[in-house]
């Protein structure tokens, strides 16, 4: 999956990340423009939320991971989790969107170059949801923000309801950001947000942050199911340990969604909803 | 030391080279110049974008952006504060390593040698992680890392130095094993530090183990060039004993160099220069192997005072374009590290050399 780097590194980086304050959706300084026209996205949940804003038009740089929606694919693209900040400043931004949660290093070396940058930090369920409503306030498109939050809410309740209907059960949820090695997304992450959203628990809500899970782990305390990005479900099936797992040994391992549950942006009310059918077996 | 040996016959044909040679290293080294300057105008147009040479001179001469006034032309933004660190960076690290690689290759009385075969490298590289592990770069400021990197690298080739000197000698396959298990211990420490370093400092590690000038910046390049400027001056005092010590340990001893003396000399600046490099650009390997050899070659004398100038300036030239690729061959504007381009030319030629040795 193409994702699948962007995720990993991200996840690497997110992983050494000591429990670090995590901040709300912060808003840039004063922007030049009140309603940009030039706007470079610099991960694969920001170009999602731009999408969502009706903003797509008007998106000239984006990244190689950022492939949804396919518009997003045609985009002039600025480098990997590296950006490439020469192509970046060539593109004349009036308005860069950084996601801070895997893109630390590039907020300061673009303020030092005095871009035009703004920070969001999407690291829950409500921090995309602000990140969405502070990108709309900068760029003239609060109404469509609050609908498109609006959207996500109600997907939200609607997931929240899957559990409400069965009390007292809530699955055991394990989530495979990578598998060799075997990285998942522990406490303080928008995937053990969504999770709990979708009335399941997260195993790994004991570890901080993105961080590598021994299989010994995963036995002691075993997921009834597990997410694993598209790629990873058959070599899931295919190991020769984690095969033994009664999730697998069930069938209980489900794809991420095309990678919905992997992106923090509007879509991940999809994957909780998503999430929510897969766990109380509406579909599955 | 070199001054004070006995002018005897091998020595003085060393020292003044021979006429016509000596002259044609000067040329060389003229031209090589020349040659640094060309690229990086026309490296400076290269990348993300281009630019033509007159239009890089023209944002060059218009000066510095002024990043606070609202017009903010993207090619002098470029030009100023993305390019010409970079390319100073580069000629800095090629030449560093380059003379590093004399030194070394001089030392060990081994053409195999490079700051990275030997694991000075990889010395250096634990030793800057540890400076930005330890935020030591808050308290020393900018010169943090290339200190702390300056230890790691002197610690390891100190090491690696001891395990292959027997008697005098210095074996060739102690000194590349020496080397191989000296980096891998290294590498392990650098996997533990990485686990430990906070998403910034990870970043920056793993942006070490492959070397990359991307993030340069002009102070950077000044602490860099003094390093450089340092590195390079102690080693040409040391010129004429190296082309003694090429007669091996002894009889650079019976000339009346002092060897202990100059060996430590030696490990130090090669240490030093490869420190700089690897603290704000990372491990770049191989840059130290090829150009001494091509160094020799052009100034068609092993004479050190024409070999170390010629290899300081074609390590510069080799750097300046090696970066050039990083920044453009790979498509969707990313970047390739430039230890991936040096490494695709030195391997080939490390395993030539290896190839000659056996014969």
């Amino acid at each position: 999956m193409k994702c699948r780097p962007f995720t990993a590194f991200a996840a690497l980086l997110i992983a050494f990340a000591a429990p670090v304050a995590h901040a709300k959706a912060k808003t840039a300084p004063a922007l030049a423009a009140p309603a940009p026209k030039r706007i470079i996205s610099l991960s694969p949940g920001v170009t999602e939320m731009l999408f969502a804003l009706g903003l797509g038009g008007k998106v000239v740089g984006d990244t190689m991971y950022c492939d949804y929606p396919e518009a997003a694919k045609k985009i002039t693209k600025i480098g990997d989790v590296r950006p490439n900040y020469e192509k970046i400043v060539s593109l004349k931004p009036d308005l860069i969107v950084v996601d801070e949660v895997a893109e630390k290093s590039a907020v300061l070396r673009l303020r030092q170059l005095r871009q035009p940058v703004f920070v969001v930090h999407p690291d829950s369920f409500a921090a995309v949801e602000r990140s969405l409503i502070v990108i709309g306030d900068a760029t003239g498109r609060a109404a469509q923000a609050k609908a498109v939050v609006a959207g996500m809410e109600s997907k939200r309740r609607q997931a929240a309801s899957f559990a409400k209907n069965r009390p007292g059960t809530h699955p055991k949820v394990f989530f495979v950001a990578t598998l060799r090695p075997l990285w998942t997304a522990g406490r303080g992450t928008f995937v053990d947000d969504v999770v709990a959203i979708a009335g399941g628990e997260n195993v790994a809500h004991g570890v901080q942050g993105y961080a590598e899970y021994s299989k010994e782990l995963l036995f002691s305390n075993p997921p009834s199911v597990i997410f694993a990005d598209d790629q990873d479900l058959s070599a899931i099936r295919a190991d020769p340990a984690l095969r033994q797992l009664p999730a697998v040994r069930t069938g209980r391992v489900a794809g991420d969604g095309g990678e919905m549950i992997q992106r923090p942006g509007p879509r991940l009310a999809d994957a909780a909803l998503y999430i929510a059918r897969v766990l109380y077996g509406d579909r599955r | 030391m070199s001054a004070a040996a006995p002018p005897t016959q091998d020595h003085r044909r060393a020292r003044t080279g021979h006429g016509a040679r000596a002259g044609r290293a000067w040329v060389m080294l003229a031209l090589l110049f020349g040659a640094l300057f060309l690229s990086a105008v026309i490296a400076a147009g290269l990348g993300a974008v281009h630019y033509s040479p007159v239009q890089v001179l023209a944002a060059l001469r218009h000066g510095p952006p002024n990043l606070d006034s609202a017009d903010i032309d993207p090619a002098r933004i470029t030009l100023w504060s993305l390019r010409l660190p970079r390319i100073l960076m580069a000629m800095v690290v090629g030449g560093s390593l380059a003379t590093s690689g004399v030194a070394l290759q001089s030392l060990l009385r081994n053409d195999l040698a490079d700051p990275y075969v030997v694991g000075v490298s990889s010395g250096a590289s634990v030793g800057a992680e540890i400076a930005y592990l330890k935020h030591a770069e808050n308290v020393l400021g900018g010169a943090a890392a290339p200190l702390t990197a300056f230890a790691g690298g002197i610690a390891a080739m100190t090491l690696v130095y001891g395990m292959a000197r027997r008697g005098g000698q210095v074996l060739v396959t102690s000194l590349l094993l020496g080397g191989v298990v000296v980096s891998a211990f290294l590498g392990a420490v650098s996997t533990l530090i990485l686990q430990l370093s906070s998403p910034d400092d990870a970043f920056r590690t793993l942006n070490r183990l492959m070397g990359s000038l991307q993030d340069s910046t002009l102070p950077q390049c000044a602490i860099a060039a003094a390093f450089l400027l340092f590195g390079a001056l102690a080693l040409f005092t040391q010129s004429r004993a190296m082309n003694v010590f090429a007669l091996g340990e002894e009889s650079a001893k019976q000339l009346g160099v002092d060897t202990e003396r100059f060996k430590s000399t030696l490990i130090v600046t090669a240490s030093l220069l490869t420190a700089s490099t690897v603290a704000f650009s990372g491990m770049i390997g191989f840059v130290g192997l090829i150009v001494p050899h091509a160094a020799r070659r052009l100034a068609g004398t092993p004479d050190h005072v024409r070999v170390l100038p010629i290899a300081a300036v074609g390590g510069a030239l080799l750097m300046v374009w090696a970066d050039t690729l990083a920044r453009s061959v790979m498509p969707d504007n990313r970047e390739l590290p430039v230890g991936v381009i040096t490494a695709f030319l030195g391997a080939p030629f490390f395993i030539y050399l290896l190839r000659r040795h056996g014969r």
